[in-house]
C-alpha cells in the first residue's frame, strides 16, 4: 500500500514536470500591427509625416484592420474598479528594513517618490510640454525669475508648504540648474527668486532647466539645520572666475575652498543619517505599508486637488521581469512600462484582451560606438566606411524590432527630431549613410586598404584588424543590444574586418569600455536625451557625457575636459566644447541655431560612431480596470496595439502615460480614473 | 573526548577565521568599482554631468574607496569582536546584524519547510528505488533527478509562475505576505505567509528531492550488498523488515549527517529562488549587495552564512559518531 503511495507521488511529480514545460512551451497566436506608425514627437513639428511615416501608417492600420477579427469590440467586457485601486509595476524601492523616508540616501524612497512627491513644474520627456503644479506661474525678466508657489499645499504631516520648501531644495541638493544661478531668494512665503549668472540661460531654457531638475522641494522643517549649514557655506564661498567657470561651472559660481568642500561634505554625511520611516511630500499619497514586493499607498484626504484625484489607493508591485511581465499577461497589473520584443508584445496582447499598448518614439538610440583611441578607428575614413557597410534594417529588425534607423552616422541628438531643430539647409549638408559595402569599399581602397586574399581588409602597412564589440551583460531588457552587437558583428566580419562580441559584466563594463577605452567598438545608449528634447540636452551629454568616453575623443590630461579641435562645416576650426559651452547663454536665436547645425554636422562627417536605430518604448495599459486611454474607441480598431500619436496632442497624450516619462502625471491631473 | 571536542571546536574556529580572511580579501579583489558604477546610473537619472554624479555617489556611499586595505581590515575585525558586521554602505544608519536579524526568519521558514519536505519525500524515493530498482520506478526517478538536479531551480521557479500564478492564478507571483495583511500572530497572518510561500517551497522541494532520492538510492544499494542483509535474507526475516530495519536505518547514516550539513548551508538562502518570488529572505539580500557591490553587506552575510556551515559541520561530525556506533571518537 505504501509502495503504490510513495510510486504515485513520484509519478504524479514527473507529471508535473512534463505539465510544466509542456505549458511554458505554449505557442501563443498572435495578430498585432508589425510596426508602430511613426511619427515625430518633436513640439514644434504639427507631425508632418514623411513618406516613410505615411507608408507605415497606413500599413499598421490595414493590419490592424485585417485582424480585428481576432478581438471583436463585443468580446470586450469591462470590470468596475469599486475599489478605486491603481496597480502598478515598474520599477523597485529598497527593501524593509532598508525603506525609509529620507529620499537623500541611496535607492531613495525608489517608486514612491512618485506618489507622494510633486514638481514645481512637469516636464513631459520627448515633448517638452510643461505643466504647472506646485508653481502657479513663472516669469523671466533679464536676469531674474520669479516663481509663484500655490498657497494652498501642505506636507503629508500637516506642515505648510511655503518659499522656504523650495529654496532648501536648492541649497541641501544643488542641480545642474545651480550651474546658472548666483543665489536663490525668498521674496515671501509663496514666492521664490532665481537671480542668473551673467550671461544667463536663454528665456525659453530657463522653464527647461527649472522644469528638468526634478522635484526641487524639501520639507525645510525636516531638513532645516542641514539646510541652513549648506546654504552659509555657500555664501561664505568667494565667487569663481569667469576663467574658473570656463573649465567647470559650479553651484551658485561659487569656488569653494578645501575645507568648505569638506564642510558641505560632511554635512551631507549628516543628512544621510536623518531617517524617518515614511517619505515626506506634497504629493496626493501618503505609503501605508511596504514590503519587499508590494508597496500600498492611499489618497490623501487634504491633497491641495483632492478633487481630480480619481484613485483611492495604489497598489505597486515589484519583481523579476518575469514576474511583472506575467502580472500583465494575466491581468493583475494596470500599466507596465517599456517595448518588449515582438514575439512578446504580440503573445501578451493575444492572451490578453484587456491589454493595450501605446508605443512611442524614445529619444535614446543604441549606437554602435567607435573607439579613437584604438587604431584603426583614429581614421575617419575607416569609421565612414564602416557605417556604410552595416546593414541597419537588419539589425533593427534582429534586435529591436519596433525601432527605426535613420541614414546618418551619429548626429548627438536623437535623429527624430533633427527636423525640429536643425535647418533645412544643414540638414541637406548632411552626408546620407545608406548601407553601402561597395562604397564602403571604394572609401577604403581609397586610402589605401586593399583586401588580402582571404577577403580581409589591409590598411596601407599591410597590417591586418580584428574589432571587439562590447556590450553591457547586464543591459535590460536582455536580447537587444547583444543581439544587435552579433548581427553587426557578422555584417563587419563579412565585410572583410574579423569582428567578435564581448559581453562585460555590468560592474566594470563602463570601467573598462569609458574610462579605460579598453574596446575597440561598444554598443550603448548615444544620440539620446536624458531630460529635455532642447539639443543642448543631448549634444551635452554627447560630448561631455559618457558617450564622449565611449568614443575616446581626446582630453585634456589636466582637466579631463574634452580637447577636440576640428574643421566645421565652413572649413574654420572649432572646438565642439566651446560651442556645447556656449549654447545655453546664447541669446540670438539664429546664433544658436548655427551651433546647433555646427555640432551635428561635426558628430556626422566625422562618424564618431553608428547609430544603429532609434528605440521605440511604450505603455501597457489594463482597460478591464483604468479608463481615459487615448483614442480609447478605437482600440478595438486597432486591436489593442495602438499607433504612435497622429498628431501633436496625441503625442503628448500617450507619453505622460508613460511613468518614466511624466511621472505619474495622468493621475495627479484626473485623465486616467478607475472603470 | 574532551580531547577530541576541544580539537573539533579549534578546528571549526580556524576554518571560520580563515573564511572571514579569504571572504575579506576575494571581496576586495572582485573587479567592478562601486562609484563608478553608482555614478552613470546617477548622472542618466538625474541629468547631471558625470563629474556632478561621482561627488554625489561619493558622498552618498559609506565606503571610502582610498583607505588603506590593512586599515579596512583592522577596522572590520574590530567590530567583530565586539559582534558588529559593520554597517551597510547604502544604509547609513542600519546595521548589517539588523538585516541578517529581520531577513534570517523568512529564509529559515521557507527553507528549512523545503528542505524536511525535500529530504522525507526524496529519501523514501530513494528507498523505493534500490529496493524495487527492477521496477520501472527506478528509471522514471532516476530521470527526474537528473534533468531536475541539471536545471538551476530559478528556472523552476519562473515555470511555477507560469503554471500556478500566470495561468491559473492558484497562488501569489511575488512577496511573503499580502499588504494589506498587518504582521502579527495571527491566523489571518499565518494563513497568508503560507499561502504566499507555497511556490517558492514547491520550487526548492521539486528541484532537491531528485538529489536526495539518488543520494538515498546510492546508500541503499551500497547496504543491499552487505552479507548481513543477506544473512537476515537466509534467517527468513521478513523483506518488510530487512527494509525498514536493517537497509533504511543503515543507509539513513550519511543522509542525517547530508541534512545537518544542508540545514547551515540553508542559512544563506537559495539567491535565485528568493530573488524569483522577491521573497524578503536573506538570498534575496545577498544578490542585492553582489549586485551593488556592498562590500560590508556582502562579507557579513557570507560571514554568518560561513558560520552556520561550520555549525553544522561540527553538529553532524559530533552526531554522526553518537549515530553510529562503529565510528569511534580519538583519543
Amino acid at each position: 500500500m505504501k509502495h503504490r503511495f510513495v510510486r504515485s507521488i513520484s509519478l504524479l511529480v514527473s507529471l508535473l514536470l512534463a505539465v510544466s514545460i509542456l505549458a511554458s512551451c505554449q505557442q501563443q497566436t498572435a495578430t498585432t500591427p508589425e510596426e508602430p506608425t511613426a511619427s515625430d514627437e518633436s513640439k514644434k513639428t504639427e507631425v508632418a509625416e514623411t513618406p516613410q511615416d505615411k507608408t507605415d501608417s497606413e500599413n499598421a492600420e490595414q493590419k490592424s484592420e485585417q485582424n480585428t477579427e481576432m478581438v471583436k469590440a463585443d468580446d470586450y467586457v469591462p470590470k468596475v474598479n469599486k475599489e478605486k485601486v491603481f496597480r502598478a509595476t515598474w520599477g523597485s524601492w529598497p527593501k524593509p528594513p532598508q525603506f525609509q523616508g529620507n529620499p537623500f540616501t541611496q535607492g531613495g524612497v525608489g517608486e514612491m517618490g512618485r506618489y507622494v512627491f510633486e514638481r514645481l513644474t512637469q516636464i513631459v520627456r520627448s515633448t517638452d510640454v510643461i505643466h504647472p503644479i506646485l508653481a502657479t506661474s513663472i516669469e523671466h525678466s533679464e536676469r531674474e525669475s520669479v516663481i509663484k508657489l500655490r498657497d494652498d499645499v501642505t506636507w503629508n504631516d500637516g506642515e505648510k508648504f511655503t518659499a522656504d520648501d523650495v529654496i532648501a531644495a536648492f541649497y541641501l541638493n544643488p542641480r545642474t540648474i545651480c550651474n546658472y544661478l548666483t543665489k536663490v531668494e525668498k521674496i515671501d512665503d509663496y514666492t521664490v527668486k532665481l537671480v542668473w549668472q551673467d550671461p544667463p540661460p536663454f528665456m525659453e531654457l530657463r522653464d527647461l532647466l527649472i522644469a528638468q531638475d526634478g522635484t526641487m522641494n524639501v520639507p525645510y522643517h525636516i531638513f532645516k539645520e542641514y539646510v541652513d549649514k549648506a546654504k552659509s557655506i555657500y555664501e561664505s564661498a568667494r565667487d569663481a572666475t569667469p576663467e574658473e567657470l570656463a573649465v567647470a561651472r559650479t553651484a551658485f559660481g561659487k569656488k569653494l575652498t578645501e575645507e568648505q568642500d569638506k564642510a558641505l561634505s560632511d554635512n551631507w554625511n549628516e543628512m544621510m543619517k536623518l531617517t524617518y520611516p515614511k517619505p515626506i511630500g506634497t504629493g496626493p499619497y501618503v505609503v501605508e505599508s511596504v514590503t519587499a514586493s508590494d508597496a500600498v499607498l492611499v489618497k490623501r484626504d487634504d491633497y491641495w486637488a483632492a478633487d481630480q484625484i480619481y484613485f483611492e489607493k495604489i497598489h505597486h508591485i515589484t519583481g523579476t521581469a518575469e514576474s511583472m511581465l506575467g502580472m500583465l499577461r494575466n491581468g493583475t497589473t494596470d500599466i507596465y512600462n517599456g517595448s518588449l520584443p515582438k514575439d512578446l508584445a504580440e503573445s501578451i496582447l493575444a492572451s490578453n484582451k484587456d491589454i493595450v499598448f501605446y508605443p512611442m518614439f524614445d529619444p535614446a538610440c543604441h549606437v554602435l560606438f567607435f573607439n579613437q583611441r584604438r587604431e584603426p578607428f583614429n581614421d575617419v575614413n575607416l569609421r565612414r566606411a564602416l557605417v556604410y557597410a552595416l546593414d541597419r534594417t537588419k539589425i533593427r529588425e534582429g534586435a529591436n524590432y519596433y525601432g527605426k534607423e535613420f541614414p546618418i552616422s551619429m548626429v548627438g541628438m536623437p535623429p527624430s527630431s533633427l527636423e525640429t531643430y536643425v535647418s533645412e539647409e544643414m540638414r541637406a549638408k548632411l552626408t546620407k549613410y545608406e548601407y553601402d559595402p561597395e562604397k564602403a569599399a571604394r572609401i577604403l581602397e581609397e586610402n589605401g586598404w586593399k583586401r588580402n586574399k582571404d577577403g580581409i581588409w589591409e590598411d596601407k602597412n599591410g597590417k591586418t584588424y580584428s574589432f571587439t564589440i562590447a556590450v553591457n551583460a547586464g543591459w535590460q531588457p536582455a536580447g537587444v543590444v547583444d543581439t544587435a552587437a552579433s548581427i553587426a558583428a557578422e555584417q563587419l566580419t563579412k565585410f572583410g574586418f574579423p569582428t567578435q562580441v564581448v559581453a562585460v559584466d555590468s560592474s566594470v563594463f563602463w570601467n573598462n569600455a569609458a574610462k579605460e577605452g579598453m574596446y575597440d567598438m561598444v554598443i550603448e545608449w548615444g544620440d539620446i536625451t536624458w531630460s529635455f528634447m532642447y539639443p543642448w540636452s543631448p549634444l551635452n551629454n554627447t560630448f561631455k557625457g559618457g558617450p564622449s568616453e565611449l568614443m575616446g575623443l581626446p582630453r585634456d590630461p589636466e582637466t579631463n575636459r574634452v580637447n577636440l579641435k576640428v574643421k566645421g562645416p565652413d572649413g574654420t576650426e572649432v572646438d565642439p566644447i566651446e560651442l556645447v559651452d556656449k549654447l545655453p547663454v546664447t541669446a540670438d536665436e539664429e546664433e544658436r541655431q548655427k551651433i546647433i547645425d555646427t555640432l551635428v554636422w561635426i558628430c556626422n562627417e566625422y562618424a564618431f560612431g553608428a547609430n544603429l536605430y532609434q528605440n521605440t518604448t511604450g505603455v501597457w495599459l489594463n482597460r478591464k480596470t483604468i479608463t481615459g486611454l487615448p483614442m480609447e474607441d478605437e482600440i478595438d480598431k486597432y486591436n489593442q496595439f495602438m499607433p504612435v500619436g497622429r498628431n501633436f496632442e496625441e503625442i503628448v497624450d500617450i507619453a505622460e502615460l508613460n511613468i518614466g516619462f511624466a511621472d505619474m502625471y495622468v493621475i495627479w491631473s484626473g485623465d486616467l480614473k478607475p472603470r | 573526548m574532551i580531547k577530541h571536542l576541544a580539537k573539533r571546536f579549534g578546528i571549526a574556529l580556524f576554518t571560520l577565521i580563515l573564511a572571514s580572511f579569504m571572504t575579506f580579501l576575494i571581496l576586495r579583489a572582485m573587479p567592478g568599482d562601486v562609484v563608478e558604477m553608482m555614478s552613470r546610473s546617477e548622472a542618466q537619472s538625474r541629468g547631471i554631468s558625470l563629474e556632478d554624479a561621482r561627488k554625489i555617489v561619493v558622498n552618498m556611499l559609506n565606503y571610502d574607496p582610498d583607505e588603506p586595505i590593512l586599515r579596512q581590515m583592522a577596522r572590520y575585525y574590530g567590530g567583530l569582536l565586539r559582534g558588529n558586521l559593520g554597517t551597510s554602505m547604502y544604509s547609513r544608519t542600519l546595521t548589517v546584524n539588523q538585516i541578517i536579524a529581520e531577513t534570517l526568519p523568512w529564509t529559515l521558514f521557507v527553507l528549512s519547510i523545503s528542505l524536511i519536505l525535500s529530504f522525507f519525500i526524496g529519501t523514501r524515493l530513494g528507498m523505493l528505488m534500490a529496493w524495487k530498482r527492477n521496477s520501472f520506478i527506478n528509471p522514471v526517478i532516476s530521470v527526474y533527478s537528473i534533468i531536475t538536479t541539471a536545471i538551476p531551480n530559478f528556472i523552476f521557479g519562473i515555470l511555477l509562475i507560469l503554471i500556478f500564478g500566470i495561468k491559473l492564478k492558484w497562488f501569489p507571483l511575488v512577496g511573503a505576505y499580502s499588504p494589506n495583511i498587518k504582521p502579527g500572530f495571527t491566523l489571518e497572518f499565518i494563513l497568508d505567509v503560507l499561502y504566499h510561500a507555497a511556490l517558492p517551497i514547491l520550487t526548492y522541494v521539486l528541484t532537491s528531492v531528485g538529489m536526495w532520492a539518488l543520494q538515498m538510492r546510492g546508500a541503499a544499494m551500497n547496504v543491499l550488498g552487505e552479507d548481513y542483509i543477506t544473512a537476515a535474507r537466509a534467517r527468513g526475516i521478513p523483506d518488510n523488515l530487512i527494509r525498514k530495519r536493517y537497509v533504511k536505518k543503515n543507509a539513513m547514516l550519511p543522509m542525517v549527517t547530508h541534512l545537518a550539513m544542508s540545514f547551515g548551508t540553508m542559512v544563506g538562502g537559495s539567491t535565485l529562488i528568493e530573488s524569483t518570488f522577491s521573497y524578503p529572505g536573506m538570498g534575496a539580500f545577498i544578490a542585492q549587495a553582489t549586485a551593488q557591490r556592498d562590500y560590508t553587506m556582502m562579507q557579513g552575510m557570507l560571514l554568518v552564512t560561513s558560520f552556520a556551515v561550520i555549525l553544522a559541520n561540527l553538529i553532524a561530525d559530533l552526531l554522526y559518531s553518537k549515530l553510529d556506533p562503529r565510528v569511534k571518537t580519538e583519543g
